[in-house]
């Protein structure tokens, strides 16, 4: 099996598997509990609280764990008080989970607004003609996870702020998290998902400076302080916990090799003539390319019958095709005919080879 | 006292003297059923067949919704087994009785012998309902709870409605056929059709990898594991693998002709596998008109390569009342699961509406040389249950 959908999900670490039996039986209690096991259970969630805490800069009762970013992102847009101020700014490049909440706040009477920029990237200069009195957040993604196209977060934060101190920023950071630098001075709310990492599927986390602000969503217990209630996920938090260690390690330890990988794809894509839709600073994790020839299914079919697993935001049915390649100004054959490559340190040349293979095959034999 | 379901048939009643060769699967399969469900023991009354609860938390919400999808079943009753005389009767009666409600009592005694005769049964508990259950009101026209008294030689039997039949005929009993199952809506709804006519299915769907998918399978598995809960056992599948013999198509064949072209190649297929299963018919889920090419002269020129009965059930239907048959049937909401294809591929511009076998077969010698007189198929063979 070649796999190489590491953006849609990571498979959980060997030994992150392996320990989650012993974690079970250890953490096997509800955290809330005054007995001994159940303050052994407190301490390892408030142990990973710390250390997720630590690896951002920020302080540990900021930090809220969810079931996803998804959810975290709810809660945010769902969670805020729009009387003063209305305006959801957001890229139309946004991740669909960041989309339809800030959508799904206007039933709180949000308004969203949809800034256009060009594909490398949000500029502070795209975003200033919308700014005004009633603008109460910005959502401003770290990664574009079809593209992987990287927007200036601490640079553009900083100059949101510098203009209007009153406006809160939110950051999608599900693709950056743990494999590059975040810096989430000048953020007020930042979403993570654990399974991007290679943790157990169902934990995620918010980041938040001011937690009063926001309503939660979930009420009950009061667990969370207070902002989702619910028995914590103690077992899903530790592998969240684990799987960061592990992310952080290997994709600092295998910058070059990644690189050489990405570079690798590109030359092949270039000699293809196939049209390259990652921008040029996109993560090397990342690599986004059409072949204008085949549908992104009948690709992506072919590869997995060949054991090589991949994937596209696109949906050749139906004329459906991906909507950030769509809002990025490509054509529906671009859109349609699209191929995302996400990497991952274990990604072997051999892989890439093997794919370039299936793919040079496919254009050759496929093409109706 | 003992809670029971009362199965009616439905038309097995008007079968002569094969009667008893239906009534013996519909048996066999009702009694596999109840076997599946719980503790239960089987007794016949006359034209109807009781399934009595060995115990007291007997499960008959699941049991009737089992039973209901069984073919040849027209109406499940549910009720008691009591001892003839009228207190116990009247105690069952007051079990049954729906509260505000309209009712009606319907006695019959099958045993002559018994001395209060029907007509005075219905006025005495009749009577008694109306004093003993509140809000009801008798309406011997049209009412909304019929109750059931039935006497026999040791016992009565107090019941009313609980649920209507699928009816039909036993799965089976009509023969075997194999179905052309594509995983859209129709196909399924005609499968249906024809189960409820005593058919045993073999469903045999054509996919063409990597033009189509593994999720595409996964919907049209999803599907024919809905119907076995009809057929009350494993539906043995074909899944044909037409890409060689598609790409052939599409190459030799002009783009107008491409649609009836491949089906008919379908059907050859599917002849072939009809032979190999012992089938004795072809389904197919067209609709007169319905698209370009589902017309009189496309389905004569696809007609031609079956020597086997052709069954088209939904040929008079229109779409609204096939989808509002799927949605009762419950395969609507997988057969519209959106599942990633690219076969839109194949489907030509502007198909030809009036096709003759004559300019059919011309346009097909090209895929006939291409593919090699002695073409042939992969496909698997599933069991799903």
């Amino acid at each position: 099996m070649i796999y190489l959908d590491y953006a849609a999900t990571t498979p959980v670490y060997s030994e992150i598997i392996k320990n989650i039996p012993a974690l079970l039986e250890r953490y096997n209690f509800n955290p809330s509990a005054l007995y001994s096991p159940g303050v052994k259970t407190r301490e390892a969630l408030g142990d990973a609280r710390r250390q997720l805490a630590f690896y951002l800069n920020v302080a540990p009762e900021n930090i809220i764990f969810t079931s996803s970013a998804t959810e975290a992102a709810n809660m945010v847009f769902k969670g805020l008080n729009y009387k003063s101020a209305n305006k959801i700014l957001l890229s139309n490049l946004e991740h669909k989970s960041v989309v339809e909440s800030a959508e799904s706040a206007s039933m709180l009477g949000a308004e969203t607004v949809y800034i256009k920029h060009h594909r490398e990237g949000m500029e502070f200069d795209d975003i200033r003609p919308f700014i005004d009195e009633n603008v109460r957040i910005c959502s401003i993604m770290l990664v574009n996870n079809e593209t992987g196209a990287v927007n200036q977060l601490e640079k553009l934060t900083y100059e949101i702020k510098n203009y209007s101190e009153d406006i809160l920023i939110f950051t999608d950071i599900v693709q950056g998290f743990g494999k590059m630098p975040v810096n989430l001075e000048n953020v007020d709310f930042a979403s993570i998902s654990g399974h991007k990492l290679g943790s157990m599927k169902g934990v995620g986390c918010l980041y938040v400076q001011k937690p009063e602000m926001l309503k939660p969503l979930i009420v009950g217990g009061g667990q969370e302080f207070g902002l989702r209630s619910g028995t914590e996920n103690v077992v899903a938090v530790l592998t969240l916990k684990q799987a960061l260690e592990i992310t952080a390690k290997l994709y600092e330890e295998n910058r070059e090799h990644l690189k050489k990988l990405k570079e690798k794809l590109i030359d092949f894509c270039n000699k293809m003539h196939f049209h390259i839709n990652s921008p040029e600073n996109s993560v090397d994790y990342i690599v986004n390319f059409s072949t204008g020839m085949l549908p992104s299914e009948v690709l992506i079919n072919h590869l997995s019958s060949k054991g090589i697993y991949v994937s596209a935001a696109s949906a050749c049915t139906k004329g459906g095709v991906s909507r950030v390649l769509k809002n990025m100004g490509y054509s529906d054959g671009i859109a349609a005919t699209a191929l995302r490559i996400s990497l991952h340190p274990y990604v072997k040349q051999e892989d890439i080879d093997k794919l370039i293979y299936e793919i040079e095959w496919a254009c050759e034999n496929l093409v109706l | 006292m003992k809670r029971c379901l009362l199965v009616s048939v439905g038309e097995l009643i008007l079968k002569g003297k094969n009667r008893s060769s239906f009534e013996n699967i519909l048996i066999k399969k009702i009694k596999e059923t109840v076997k599946r469900a719980g503790s239960y023991e089987f007794k016949r009354y006359r034209a109807r067949y009781a399934v009595i609860a060995k115990t007291d938390d007997a499960n008959f919400q699941e049991l009737v919704a089992r039973l209901r999808n069984i073919f040849g079943i027209a109406v499940i009753f549910q009720g008691y087994i009591v001892s003839r005389d009228m207190d116990s009767i009247k105690e069952s009666v007051l079990k049954v009785a729906k509260k505000h409600s309209t009712f009606k009592i319907r006695s019959k005694r099958h045993d002559k012998s018994y001395a209060i005769k029907s007509f005075e049964l219905n006025r005495e508990i009749g009577d008694f309902v109306l004093s003993e259950v509140p809000g009801v009101r008798v309406d011997v026209h049209n009412p909304e709870q019929v109750i059931n008294i039935e006497i026999f030689e040791d016992s009565a039997v107090v019941f009313t409605e609980a649920a209507k039949g699928v009816g039909g005929l036993p799965y089976g009993t009509a023969g075997r056929v194999v179905s052309l199952f594509s995983g859209g809506i129709d196909s399924p709804v005609a499968s249906w059709m024809m189960m409820k006519r005593g058919c045993e299915i073999i469903p045999v769907h054509f996919h063409t990898p990597p033009y189509t998918g593994e999720g595409s399978l996964l919907k049209v598995k999803d599907l024919i594991k809905h119907l076995t809960t009809f057929a009350g056992k494993p539906i043995i599948s074909y899944f044909v693998n037409f890409t060689a013999i598609q790409l052939a198509i599409k190459k030799c064949v002009p783009d107008k002709y491409v649609t009836i072209v491949s089906r008919r190649f379908m059907g050859r297929i599917a002849e072939e596998i009809a032979r190999t299963e012992k089938a004795k018919g072809v389904i197919s889920g067209e609709s007169l008109a319905q698209v370009a090419s589902q017309t009189l002269e496309n389905m004569l020129c696809v007609d031609e390569v079956f020597s086997l009965v052709v069954l088209r059930p939904l040929v008079g239907f229109d779409k609204g009342e096939i989808i509002q048959k799927a949605r009762y049937i419950g395969t609507y909401d997988i057969s519209i699961r959106k599942e990633i294809d690219c076969c839109h591929l194949f489907v030509p511009k502007r198909p030809e509406t009036k096709a003759n076998i004559e300019s059919v077969c011309n346009a097909e010698k090209g895929v006939f040389e291409m593919l090699g007189s002695d073409w042939k198929y992969d496909y698997s063979i599933e069991y799903i249950s």
